[in-house]
């Protein structure tokens, strides 16, 4: 992956969310979405400073949506996987199954 | 529809204590998080989540205004313990209580307040090589504001635990390097946008 830093475990969970959540990724369906995958609860603004790192990384990029009269009037914040994150997305699994494969006794007994 | 309030408390912590640029995205979100059924304890803890991830990133932010003060904090005690205190007491320069006060009070924020500020922003404008310094005079307020009123604060509640002053010595360091570094995080060059922006 040349110089790049592999993603974290926390980050790899965000940007597969943000991809899978396409135009409705924002603070709290992200959250939700890692929250029930990982069955355990996620803080929003943890989600966000990880969000902040990715995009600072270029490996996503944000726009500010509509605000609603339920969010005090405070507009959402949407965010897309660029095609740098999707790069890195691709390489970390790659990394991942290359290393899940050479372990397959293991494999059979995390079931 | 009936709209949840958010708790008060919680919510004047998330905009006034909160450091760094306010999120306001991330309120929004708490908020529609609360009309969706969530606690005011989710809420409360979601605060206080954003504020700990807040502060760690102005820490790791301005780790250069950090060290510094935590350095000069450690030079201005020992240089007011066995350099300054041994000088006045040679030349006569105690004076009685509640006049020493003065003395003392003057001590801190010239020496050890604005003389590091002064080293601090004339450091950070040469390794900027830019004198168009923002922030300057905020900071030579708000340092000695903030380390007086920390001082005074945690006094008034030390009192009725029966804590005795004397064992709160140690904890002027930190308060030292709170204050510092606070007043020194506003301290930023101007740029360039901003700065013709000023002139006009």
């Amino acid at each position: 992956m040349d110089t790049r830093d592999y993603l974290g475990e926390f980050e790899l969970l965000i940007l597969l969310s943000v991809i899978h959540l396409d135009d409705q990724a924002y603070g709290v369906p992200i959250s939700r979405e890692i929250e029930r995958h990982r069955n355990r609860a996620v803080s929003v603004s943890s989600v966000y400073a990880a969000l902040d790192r990715l995009e600072g990384k270029g490996l996503v990029s944000s726009s500010l949506g509509d605000a609603t009269p339920e969010r005090g009037g405070r507009a959402k914040r949407y965010f897309q996987v660029t095609q740098e994150g999707l790069r890195a997305v691709h390489e970390t699994r790659r990394a991942l199954n290359s290393l899940w494969r050479r372990l397959p006794a293991l494999e059979k007994e995390a079931v | 529809m009936n709209k949840r309030q958010p708790p008060t408390i919680a919510t004047w912590i998330l905009h006034h204590l909160t450091p760094g640029q306010p999120n306001e995205s991330l309120h929004g979100d708490l908020l529609e998080e609360l009309q969706n059924g969530r606690s005011s304890a989710w809420y409360w803890r979601q605060v206080m989540t954003a504020l700990a991830f807040a502060t760690a990133r102005e820490m790791r932010a301005h780790w250069p205004a950090l060290t510094f003060a935590a350095l000069w904090a450690v030079m201005a005690r020992t240089w007011w313990h066995f350099v300054f205190w041994s000088a006045a007491h040679r030349v006569g320069l105690i004076l009685p209580w509640p006049y020493s006060i003065f003395l003392g009070t003057a001590a801190i924020i010239l020496e050890s307040l604005w003389a590091g500020l002064g080293v601090y922003v004339w450091l950070y404008a040469l390794l900027h090589g830019d004198s168009r310094i923002d922030g300057f005079a905020r900071a030579f307020w708000l340092a000695p504001s903030l380390y007086f009123t920390l001082t005074i604060a945690i006094k008034i509640i030390a009192h009725p635990l029966g804590i005795r002053l004397s064992n709160l010595d140690a904890l002027h360091p930190v308060i030292y390097c709170l204050s510092f570094a606070t007043a020194a995080w506003g301290v930023r060059v101007i740029e360039p946008n901003l700065a013709a922006g000023k002139q006009n």
